[in-house]
């Protein structure tokens, strides 16, 4: 069983299906999943100051309580809640003092041991993505969809190790299993401006028109991301374009949940599981 | 920079690195940094003159510069420079340094309807000690 990491803006924007579409897809192919009893929100931005420890700690709990409460990982649906703990976890591995530090403020210990699981590894590592073509009925054969991957998921590649950050795969892969074509666009790992829009809205602007432009030239119908603040930035910026230039941003559930034949037929086979367990 | 300025204090230099863990003087000036910075329009110093003009001592001009709170920490930079300098880590350094040594912060709270929790947090983080 892995435990599960909400994160502040999943939990907060549970409207936006993120959520129970995630844990629906995992849920019907047989990865059960549990909520940490306790979780606080990571900090959303890993803290580039090497002198700085307090930033660390909350994620270290949280690391922590997946261990003590006999999970195998601790998985996360954010880019951001999994390029935070991570770089935390990574750190505690790698930097002696940090790990001395941060072990003597909270009073216990950690070695950095727990793993982290972002969402898409869970599908390509504990599901496949083999399995995941099987299991689709309605190919989304006619949909070019350009996947953003952005900056938190890949970068750096040290501390995350998941993906060639200049030309990862993961996502089109994934995308390319439930029947759709993928394109291939500029700018699919830039940053679309992150927390700038709250009080730098021009700035995050300019670089999410820039990425959807792109994509719509590329030829893509749709746009898909892991990522609750890249969604919302990339879905704002299109607010001034002609309708011929909008591109609809989804989460990367959001396709699956459509192949796989939809969010109520996943969630029967998730009680049909539960039953027959 | 025809003529000798003031630069950093020994003292100033020492406290970026104690910040930072990293040193610019091993810059060469490939602008990789630059080249890669999705933000590059938004500056007014570009990431590679800033290290430049930290490798020259010139901490004031840095320390003023509005490309400061520009810089996202996306990690393109730093994930590409072949000097391993991480920019994005000094830049931090750098924001770390004007906000400690102030009392006011960066940051104007407003109220701004459906935006995401992760941009307030990582607003405040980034803009206020």
């Amino acid at each position: 069983m892995l435990g599960y990491y909400p994160g502040c803006t999943v939990r907060a924007q549970r409207d936006d299906g993120f959520e129970r579409e995630s844990l629906a897809i995992l849920a019907a192919f047989g990865i059960p999943t549990r909520e940490l009893s306790e979780w606080e929100c990571c900090g959303a931005v890993y803290p580039l100051t090497r002198d700085e420890y307090t930033p660390l700690f909350s994620s270290v709990r949280a690391l922590q309580r997946t261990k003590e409460e006999g999970r195998q990982g601790l998985l996360t649906l954010c880019s951001a809640c999994y390029h935070v703990l991570s770089r935390v976890n990574h750190r505690m591995r790698a930097d002696e003092i940090a790990k001395k530090r941060v072990e003597n403020y909270l009073g216990s210990s950690y070695d950095g041991s727990t793993r982290v699981h972002h969402l898409i590894e869970v599908l390509d590592d504990l599901v496949g993505f083999e399995r995941l073509k099987r299991n689709v009925v309605e190919p989304l054969t006619g949909e070019n969809i350009a996947c953003y991957y952005g900056c938190m998921f890949l970068r750096p590649r040290e501390d995350m190790g998941l993906l060639d950050a200049e030309n990862p795969q993961l996502m089109e892969r994934l995308v390319e299993s439930i029947g759709a074509k993928t394109v291939t666009f500029p700018y699919r790992t830039d940053c679309c401006g992150s927390y700038h829009s709250y009080q730098k809205g021009q700035i995050s602007h300019n670089s999410s028109q820039r990425i959807i432009l792109a994509a719509k030239g590329a030829g893509a119908t749709q746009m898909v991301t892991a990522c609750p603040l890249c969604k919302y930035n990339l879905e704002h910026c299109q607010k001034d374009l002609a309708l011929k230039d909008k591109l609809p941003v989804r989460y990367i559930t959001a396709p699956i949940v459509q192949a796989l034949g939809g969010l109520a037929a996943l969630e029967r086979v998730k009680s049909e599981r539960q039953t027959a367990n | 920079m025809r003529f000798p300025q003031k630069v950093a204090s020994a003292a100033l230099q020492a406290e970026l690195r104690s910040i930072t863990q990293k040193d610019v003087k091993d810059c060469y000036q490939c602008m990789k940094c630059s080249s890669g910075c999705p933000f590059v329009a938004e500056m007014d110093y570009k990431p590679h003159q800033l290290m430049q003009l930290i490798k020259l001592g010139l901490f004031d001009r840095v320390l003023k510069s509005q490309s400061l709170w520009v810089c996202a920490s996306c990690l393109a930079c730093s994930s590409r420079c072949p000097r391993d300098i991480e920019p994005a880590a000094i830049i931090e350094g750098f924001r770390a340094m004007v906000l400690r040594g102030k009392s006011e912060d960066k940051m104007r709270a407003v109220h701004r309807p459906g935006m995401p929790r992760q941009a307030i947090i990582a607003s405040m983080r980034k803009n206020t000690r």
